[in-house]
């Protein structure tokens, strides 16, 4: 399975080079934004500033559309649900209990563009953002909330380790399940249970190696004079340029055309 | 500027009841711009001595001085700024996912000003020779690049000290080099001292002062030329004498740290060089080929790896392949039962394709690298079964297959019904390999079986992959080790860059220096003494390789 969100694509972009607070604030003004069309119109509002961003961010459109396809399955799922449970609108098909109305395909191919918009803008971030840089912005984000004892400065370093691990353990599970293959293992036969106990000898494994790299990871980073954020600096300090301005005047710009175009209905 | 004072340390299990003493005793001193190895077999507690000097654990008895500061008192984080350490495995001391933003890691934590921090990282990675790498991303990096990137971590921190604990150790010959030439740069250039953590004798060689520990306490101290000739000392410890000094010792001539030159001048001295009595030359039976890998094809993406490959291999032979990492010998090997498929080529098993066997995976076992990644089950017993279970025997005749298996291999009866994960590592790489052998293959295929043990246990594990071959079990051997290739294989073939840069029998493929050293491999070092002595006129039969067969012949004891 390939997945593209969490995954970091270098390159020399415009959207690599901003500050990745605006990335996180123009997401969030993007996903209301997007939630809030309802219409053709909105609808090609949204997918054209994604394919604004996509070139912006010079990330390979075959690499964004390979990222969908890890959570083709999520989709399809929710597009079932919708054609098959929407009730209202005019009746195209009835087998049994299965009714397929013409608004329930519509709100299926509402809600299929939306998932699918949403996923592609959000690796978009990720693709153009390190870790250290998305958990710096959190922690700048949740910085205000320090006075309330939230431990900001943790949950953003933890936030960047677990995302760096993540290609180093599909690499292991990948390993392992070569390394249970040659012992006759299979993963794809039989029923649910007989899966899902076929499932032991490579979680057990990986369960077991993720707990020792905790470990091991946890002395190298105390080796290396970390103590959460006491007498901390830091290498990259996030500071809003003119380009970052541009692209909040872009969000704003995209949010007041999107509200116009619900209020007028077209 | 380190010193340690009869320092003591235990593990203590939860309850905080038995207490294991893993450093017992040992004292020692390191000055400024010195370097000194601290060698040891697994478990001797060299490890947690280093980590005891980082102030990762404090010493219950005696003290560690750094820079005239006690690790007992408060001045921790001056002694871990002062005092960097590489740790043995790449992938879990990297913290960040783009190399300069790792480098910056410890620089945020000692609290650098951002504007100094770029200037810093860029020396740094200067320093270590991966300047070009500096927005990379990490995961990316070779085992040997990681290494050289978690020095530029320490060196960037401005320390008086580097540590590295086995930092080498899981790396093929070619990173093992980089790694040590980029921190003898720091000691040479910056007068930074070097603790160096290791098993290796050729590392120690090249260290001021060599501790040697057993069982938590020193055996024996002084500068390499005083330590490394005590071959008996050395192998009482679980490790490997110098192969001139481990031979000298057999034949009388020892004392010293020979060159390969000047100890084949020793020899020929004191035994001459007249004609010995030739060996008796065991003939092998020619036998068919049981697997023959055709012009195989494969790539990951859109990269090619493998690019043509073809060789065969005899049934009942001991057949290795070699080649550096990236060279596609790790990818081959999975080609081989069938779970990676060449997009062209093919590989025959017993003259016919392995597709058209249902259970090929049964008949040519492969064993992995990390024992970790298959090991899951409450017992060993119970582990080792799972290959034969699938097959489809019954618990009782798994467990049978399993005892004997067991025995094999050499693992201790009595440790079965224990938790696989509290075996040492040579221990749990035996269980993976009988995790295999239970499916009774007639093709054993292993990668690296020797990687990461100690000398102790390399020797162990290797002579019980040399016992499987001689009952019956054709073996394909993947390693770097150019040594345990010359040791067990009767044929050898070279990969480089997803060909075959060679094939043949070990005495003919070692008589290519250069071109071996050309694709990042070296020649094993018996071999060199051969040469050295063929020059002053004695031969030594070409399918001698260990020093026991050497000083047979040159003493004349051979059988006629």
């Amino acid at each position: 399975m390939y997945i593209t969100l969490g995954q970091y694509y270098p390159a020399k972009s415009w959207l690599h080079g901003l500050d990745p607070r605006a990335k996180t604030i123009f997401l969030f003004v993007y996903i209301i934004g997007l939630f809030m069309s309802n219409s053709v119109l909105g609808y090609g509002v949204c997918v054209l500033t994604l394919l604004l961003g996509v070139w912006l961010s010079k990330v390979p459109f075959r690499l964004l559309l390979k990222g969908l396809k890890g959570v083709l399955f999520l989709i399809i799922f929710t597009v079932i649900l919708n054609v098959f449970f929407a009730r209202d609108g005019n009746v195209l098909v009835k087998i049994g209990i299965i009714t397929i109305t013409d608004a329930g395909l519509i709100s299926a191919l509402k809600i299929m563009v939306r998932l699918s918009v949403l996923i592609i803008m959000s690796s978009v971030l990720t693709l153009t953002t390190t870790y250290l840089a998305l958990a710096d912005a959190i922690e700048s984000f949740l910085t205000p909330l320090k006075r309330f004892k939230v431990p900001a400065h943790d949950i953003a370093m933890m936030i960047t380790i677990a995302l760096r691990f993540v290609p180093t353990l599909f690499d292991e599970l990948e390993k392992i399940k070569l390394a249970q293959m040659s012992r006759g293992a299979s993963f794809d036969e039989g029923n649910i249970i007989q899966k899902a106990k076929s499932m032991i000898p490579l979680l057990i494994p990986l369960f077991v190696s993720s707990f020792r790299t905790a470990d091991n990871l946890a002395m190298a980073m105390e080796a290396r004079c970390y103590r959460g954020d006491i007498g901390r600096t830091k290498y990259v300090r996030l500071r809003y340029g003119k380009e970052d301005y541009k692209l909040f005047s872009a969000g704003l710009l995209f949010l007041a055309v999107a509200v116009v175009i619900r209020l007028l209905g077209v | 500027m380190i010193e340690g004072k009869n320092v003591k340390f235990s593990y203590k299990d939860d309850e905080e009841k038995t207490a294991v003493r893993a450093v017992d005793g040992v004292s020692f001193t390191v000055e400024q711009g010195e370097t000194a190895a601290v060698l040891g077999r697994n478990g001797s507690g060299k490890s947690t001595l280093a980590k005891l000097i980082n102030g990762l654990g404090l010493p219950e008895e005696g003290d560690i001085i750094v820079l005239g500061k006690n690790t007992k008192g408060d001045s921790l984080w001056e002694i871990r700024r002062a005092c960097g350490m590489v740790f043995q495995n790449p992938d879990s001391q990297i913290v960040a996912s783009i190399v300069d933003e790792d480098i910056a890691f410890g620089l945020e934590n000692i609290g650098t000003p951002t504007e100094e921090m770029g200037g810093k990282i860029d020396k740094a990675l200067e320093i270590v020779g991966m300047s070009e790498f500096k927005k990379h991303s990490t995961q990316n990096l070779s085992g040997g690049q990681k290494q050289k990137i978690a020095i530029a971590d320490i060196f960037a921190m401005q320390p008086k000290c580097i540590i590295l604990d086995e930092a080498t150790s899981m790396l093929d010959p070619q990173g093992r080099e980089a790694v040590i030439s980029a921190v003898f740069r720091l000691k040479e250039e910056f007068g930074i001292s070097v603790i160096m953590i290791t098993h290796f004798i050729e590392e120690a060689a090249l260290c001021d002062k060599v501790y040697v520990m057993n069982k938590g306490k020193l055996a024996a101290a002084g500068t390499p030329s005083e330590v490394l000739v005590k071959g008996e000392i050395l192998e009482a410890c679980g490790l490997e004498a110098p192969f001139c000094v481990g031979l000298g010792e057999r034949l009388g001539i020892s004392g010293r740290l020979w060159k390969c030159g000047e100890f084949a001048d020793e020899v020929i001295k004191k035994y001459g060089c007249e004609k010995r009595k030739e060996r008796k030359q065991e003939k092998t039976r020619e036998k068919g080929s049981i697997l023959e890998i055709e012009d195989v094809y494969y790539k990951y993406d859109r990269e090619p790896v493998l690019k043509g490959i073809s060789f065969q291999v005899k049934e009942g032979s001991f057949t290795s392949v070699i080649g550096h990492t990236g060279s596609g010998k790790s990818t081959l090997l999975r080609t081989l039962n069938g779970i990676y498929k060449p997009y062209r080529g093919r590989i025959l098993f017993k003259d016919k394709e392995i597709s058209a066997y249902k259970d090929i995976r049964f008949k040519i076992g492969i064993v992995f690298q990390n024992p970790d990644y298959q090991l899951f089950e409450e017992t060993v017993l119970q582990d080792v079964i799972f290959g034969a279970l699938n097959m489809g025997f019954s618990e009782e005749e798994a467990k049978q297959r399993a005892y004997k298996a067991l025995e094999a291999v050499g693992f201790p009866i009595e440790k079965a019904e224990k938790s696989p994960f509290e075996l040492s590592g040579g221990e749990k790489k035996r269980v993976s390999i009988v995790g295999i052998l239970i499916m009774e293959p007639e093709v054993l295929v292993l990668d690296e079986p020797a990687a990461g043990l100690d000398p102790a246990g390399r020797r162990e594990i290797l002579r019980s992959v040399k016992d499987i071959q001689k009952s019956g079990i054709t073996v394909v051997m993947v390693t770097h080790s150019m040594e345990d290739a010359a040791a067990l294989s009767d044929y050898i073939v070279v990969l480089n860059q997803g060909q075959v840069y060679a094939e043949g029998l070990p005495q003919d493929i070692f008589k290519d220096e250069d071109g071996l050293k050309s694709v990042g491999l070296g020649i094993p070092e018996i071999y060199r003494f051969k040469e050295a002595l063929k020059e002053r006129g004695l031969f030594l039969p070409e399918d001698c390789f260990s020093a026991e067969e050497a000083a047979e012949f040159i003493k004349g004891e051979g059988e006629a």
